[in-house]
């Protein structure tokens, strides 16, 4: 029987999630969302609560909601949440559970010539999407406010390309929804589109420059319980890793960097075994052991 | 205890305590009324 690889587990895991995340499968024919109880709840991944199939809360959509209305301008539920969400996984999140990531790994598998973008750009790029986490999500909500002492979701509302993307079937759907479509909704769309149209050219351009919940789980990168580890010991410095990797990390010099999604293609493409992942309290002693040790070859 | 696990763990009990002081606030349920509603500003409408 033939080998299911590496990248089609991932690729069927995310699957799962998808459909996990998205299975309230009525919504999509009757063009309404769902509204039981488990909407409570956030899931860890970008996924519009006002898609369809959405069986749980966007945390990134409950954070601007809870903190752009009259009574908070903090939300501890839902940053708690997002907290629990890194520790436990960090950007692993990303790799293996987001719907949006998976739809821009499959449009970058269509197979058309690739952008590489120049390494300074890139690096410089990166950066932005905690801009975005700053201004859009948290600044801009809690600031301006309407004569009613209500803020906005600035991020959802003028940028969020999942959204827009859990809008389309409810809008097909719903023609009091259509009847009320109009500059918004075109500009979304050209972000969606662009967006859209980058992942098959750029690896996960969302989630590289824009996504302010891949931001937020970088920075639990160093020490989420899953953690990507390098025996620097069987390290023979070959750079595999580095050329797989879809993030363009540094795996020699920082594995656990806070653009790592998890994917594992550096582990698949290790030839010395020396790349491993692990999860718990516990730290790899080997790991820590190394710490320090140059790498052979670099 | 290495300094990462002692990380580790006080983030768990902050974000343990966040959500259960997050749910006295009223937090938990304006999520759910949020969620319940579609969000036309999320799919470009309003």
């Amino acid at each position: 029987m033939k080998k299911v690889s590496q990248e089609g587990k991932r690729t069927f895991i995310q699957l799962l999630f998808a459909a996990f995340f998205n299975g309230y499968a009525a919504g999509f024919i009757k063009g309404h969302i769902f509204q039981g109880k488990t909407k409570i709840l956030c899931v860890p991944v970008l996924n519009c609560y006002s898609c369809p199939g959405a069986l749980g809360s966007c945390p990134i959509g409950s954070l601007q909601a809870v903190i752009s209305s009259r009574k908070h301008r903090f939300s501890f539920y839902v940053l708690g949440m997002i907290m629990l969400f890194g520790l436990l996984l960090g950007r692993l999140v990303c790799g293996f559970l987001c719907p949006f990531g998976l739809l821009q790994d499959l449009l970058h598998k269509i197979p058309i010539k690739k952008i590489k973008i120049n390494e300074k750009v890139d690096k410089v790029l990166r950066y932005f999407k905690y801009v975005v986490l700053a201004i859009l999500v948290i600044l801009l909500p809690i600031l301006i406010r309407d004569d009613f002492n209500m803020g906005d979701t600035w991020f959802c509302k003028y940028v969020c390309p999942a959204g827009t993307m859990a809008g389309i079937p409810l809008i097909l759907a719903n023609p009091a929804l259509q009847s009320v479509i109009g500059f918004l909704f075109s500009w979304k769309m050209c972000l969606l589109l662009i967006v859209l149209i980058s992942s098959t050219l750029i690896h996960r351009p969302f989630c590289k420059y824009l996504c302010p919940l891949g931001a937020i789980y970088g920075l639990f990168s160093r020490f989420s319980l899953y953690q990507m580890d390098l025996d620097k010991e069987k390290c023979v410095g070959c750079h595999k890793c580095e050329q797989v990797c879809p993030m363009q990390v540094k795996c020699t010099q920082n594995i656990n960097s806070a653009e790592c999604i998890r994917c594992g293609r550096c582990k698949a493409a290790c030839p010395e075994n020396a790349i491993d992942s692990t999860f718990g309290f516990k730290i790899k002693r080997e790991s820590e052991k190394n710490h320090g040790k140059d790498i052979k070859g670099s | 205890m290495s300094r990462k696990t002692v990380i580790r763990i006080a983030v768990l009990l902050v974000a343990v305590l966040f959500i259960v002081i997050g749910v006295f606030r009223d937090e938990a349920a304006m999520v759910l009324k949020k969620g319940r509603d579609i969000c036309l500003s999320c799919i470009g409408i309003g």
